[in-house]
């Protein structure tokens, strides 16, 4: 059932089992998987049904550092940001989870097959095909590239439709009987009790001005990977220094996915071997595949490195002209580089093709990169989030390394050759690069408190009855590995470990 | 016609040190010189004069023709020119495999790529 905070009573109270704060991917999994467990859910939303401007200016703050768009990265209405997400699935790595002796702050306290039981139900949810992304399952669609060298491996990404969380399980919400969604209703406070070892109710207000309190037995904070850091900062009436801070890591360790297209783009005389799932949306039993190339665990051991996800577009045909540039653009030595490949012959009409590449790309856990509170507020008086992403120069000359294995892969393959477009010398501050808005590590997962905010059951530490979802608790950047799949999986988790009676 | 080794070297060294930008001539015959390799040698004289100006690391032209010279000596007495080319592609992909790579333009090359390219700039500059 949907309740629209501002026709509530000012002052009034709410009571519920579960009290779950943000309707996005996580909080609606949570909630519907909850439905039936005998527990009474209250899934409180800041937003309403659709979008609306005064809701959606409550995510403005402050940035430093590299230039990033606090208000354009998410969305806060009920789905959150899957109303605008683009659908690229794929699970984190097994070797993702592991403690990486050349990745400072890594190892998480889960492993994959913690989540494995998870994935298929996840896929359901997302729309997705089979939950099978082995590079047997690829070779259906055609052949992988299958770069020599084993540095470089083929893999794909299926894409959601993309389902729009909040349109798609809006009647499911609706109709369950044991869930009550509270729109336009924005936590501004977690209480915590005064010994803070639990929480006693969350402040919620509208932007009306009304001011309701929910209280629960147990608290699940899924607002987002930036709002959870914000709300647990700004919760700071009994714990000053901000709820489950005592280790200063609250806010530390925000990473995102750097996004460049194109980064490279590469020659080939041997179009006929580059299978078209790597450039186009492909059927693949019932779901939409699109290949893509990346580095593989023995090779990032070997070398010290992060991980890098390389995308392709769709070839354009090179013809050779003998001292001509090629004729579709004056790209510097594109067609003498043709005749290095050793089946190009010269006078050949349909020489070969240019495929530009594009790529998402690891960083690693960094303290520096993190999220405070600003000195402004907003409406409803909160402090604004201030961010400063910080990259370093360890994860640039990472991804340099990757591209420049990819060139050598390519060149012991024999039918291609790679150019690298992004400047060898570039800083992250000045080069052109998007970002993928996947919003990571301000309540990272660690066993050891010190370490981390959350434990492997999602629960924070020191905190009987308060849990955290969404990619804020991701220990590490998981390559470029978009995260919306897992953040379902890791609340279906939840669920059955809240109906086992076990949270 | 078949080459011997000892045609081969002594094709390569009958290159005298012009000074100046030109370091070395290969060969007068140019379809003796280990430049027959290249399927265009006037493409890969625009991409050796391209890397003389720019690449990463710096393009050395007489460290380059050394290591054609080093490379040209493992091939067997009574190679071909026709089996020339196999030999360097052989050799290009040992360079990728190994990461001995140049960089021009963005563009990464096979050390043995870019030095024959180099030596096809040479050449062109003294037919020219
Ligand atoms: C443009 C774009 C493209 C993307 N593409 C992809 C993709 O292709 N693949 C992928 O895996 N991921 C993608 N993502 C990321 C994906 O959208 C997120 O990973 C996912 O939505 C996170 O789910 P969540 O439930 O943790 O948070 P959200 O979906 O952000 O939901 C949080 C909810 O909490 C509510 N809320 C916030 N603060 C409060 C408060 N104080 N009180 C009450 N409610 C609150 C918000 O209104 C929102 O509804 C994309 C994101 C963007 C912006």
């Amino acid at each position: 059932m949907f309740v629209d905070a501002r026709q509530l009573d000012d002052g009034g109270t709410m009571a519920a089992d579960v009290a779950i704060i943000g309707a996005g991917a996580f909080g609606i999994t949570l909630a519907r998987a909850l439905r039936g467990s005998g527990r009474q859910v209250v899934l409180i939303e800041s937003g309403g049904l659709e979008f609306e401007d005064d809701t959606q200016a409550l995510y403005e703050g402050v940035t430093q550092g590299i230039d990033y768009n606090l208000d354009t990265a998410r969305l806060r209405y009920f789905g959150g940001s899957t109303n605008h997400w683009g659908g690229w699935c794929r699970p984190i790595e097994a070797h993702d989870f592991e403690q990486k002796d050349w990745v400072p702050h890594s190892g998480w306290p889960v492993r994959r097959e913690d989540l494995d039981p998870y994935y298929p139900r996840a896929h359901e949810l997302c729309e997705l095909g089979a939950f099978d992304y082995s590079p047997e399952n690829l070779t259906r669609i055609g052949a992988p590239l299958g770069l020599p060298g084993g540095r470089i491996a083929d893999g794909f990404f299926q894409y959601s439709p993309p389902t729009r969380f909040g349109e798609r399980y809006r009647d499911d919400i609706a109709d369950a009987q044991d869930i009550r969604c509270l729109l336009h209703a924005n936590v501004t406070e977690i209480v915590a009790a005064h010994d803070t070892g639990s929480i006693e109710r969350l402040d919620v207000a509208t932007l009306t001005g009304k001011h309701i309190t929910v209280t629960a037995k147990t608290y699940v904070l899924s607002a987002g990977g930036i709002e959870n850091a914000r709300l647990l900062l700004a919760s700071r009436s009994v714990a000053t220094a901000g709820l489950a801070n005592q280790n200063d890591l609250v806010g530390r360790y925000f990473m995102e996915h750097p996004i460049f297209g194109p980064i490279a783009s590469w020659i080939c005389d041997a179009p006929e071997l580059i299978a078209p799932f790597y450039g186009t949306y492909t059927a693949l039993d019932g779901a939409v595949a699109r290949g893509c190339l990346f580095m593989t665990p023995e090779h990032m051991a070997r070398e010290g490195r992060l991980n890098t996800i390389f995308t392709f577009t769709p070839s354009d045909e090179i013809r050779y002209l003998p001292g001509r540039p090629a004729e579709d653009g004056p790209i510097p030595l594109e067609t003498e580089m043709l005749t290095l490949l050793r089946d190009v012959e010269p006078g050949a009409e349909h020489a070969g093709v240019r495929v530009y590449m594009g790529c998402g790309t690891e960083q690693a856990p960094n303290p520096d990169s993190r999220i405070t509170l600003a000195d402004t507020v907003d409406a409803l008086g909160m402090p604004r989030t201030h961010l400063s992403w910080q990259l370093t120069e360890g994860d640039r000359e990472s991804l340099m390394a990757n591209i420049a294995t990819l060139a050598a892969a390519m060149g012991a393959w024999g039918h291609a050759r790679l150019r690298r477009i992004v400047p060898a010398d570039f800083t992250w501050n000045d080069v052109e690069m998007f970002w993928a808005h996947h919003h990571m590590g301000t309540t990272r997962m660690a066993s050891d408190p010190k370490q981390g905010v959350v434990d492997a059951n999602l629960k924070v530490h020191g905190i009987a009855n308060l849990y955290i979802g969404g990619s804020s608790v991701w220990t590490t950047g998981c390559g470029a590995t978009n995260p919306t799949l897992s953040i379902v999986a890791f609340a279906l988790r939840l669920a059955d470990r809240m109906r086992a009676g076990e949270a | 016609m078949a080459w011997s080794r000892r045609d081969i070297l002594i094709g390569a060294g009958l290159s005298a040190a012009l000074g100046g930008a030109v370091l070395w001539r290969l060969t007068p015959d140019e379809g003796r010189g280990p430049t027959v390799a290249l399927v265009d040698r006037a493409a890969a004289a625009r991409i050796g004069e391209r890397l003389m100006a720019t690449a990463v690391p710096p393009a050395d032209g007489n460290a380059a023709k050394a290591r054609i010279d080093a490379l040209i000596a493992t091939l067997p007495e009574g190679t071909r020119p026709a089996e020339l080319r196999p030999a360097v592609a052989d050799w290009v992909t040992a360079d990728f495999e190994d990461g001995r790579m140049v960089q021009v333009d963005g563009w990464y090359l096979a050390r043995t790529e870019a030095d024959l390219a180099i030596l096809a700039a040479v050449e062109a500059r003294v037919a020219a």
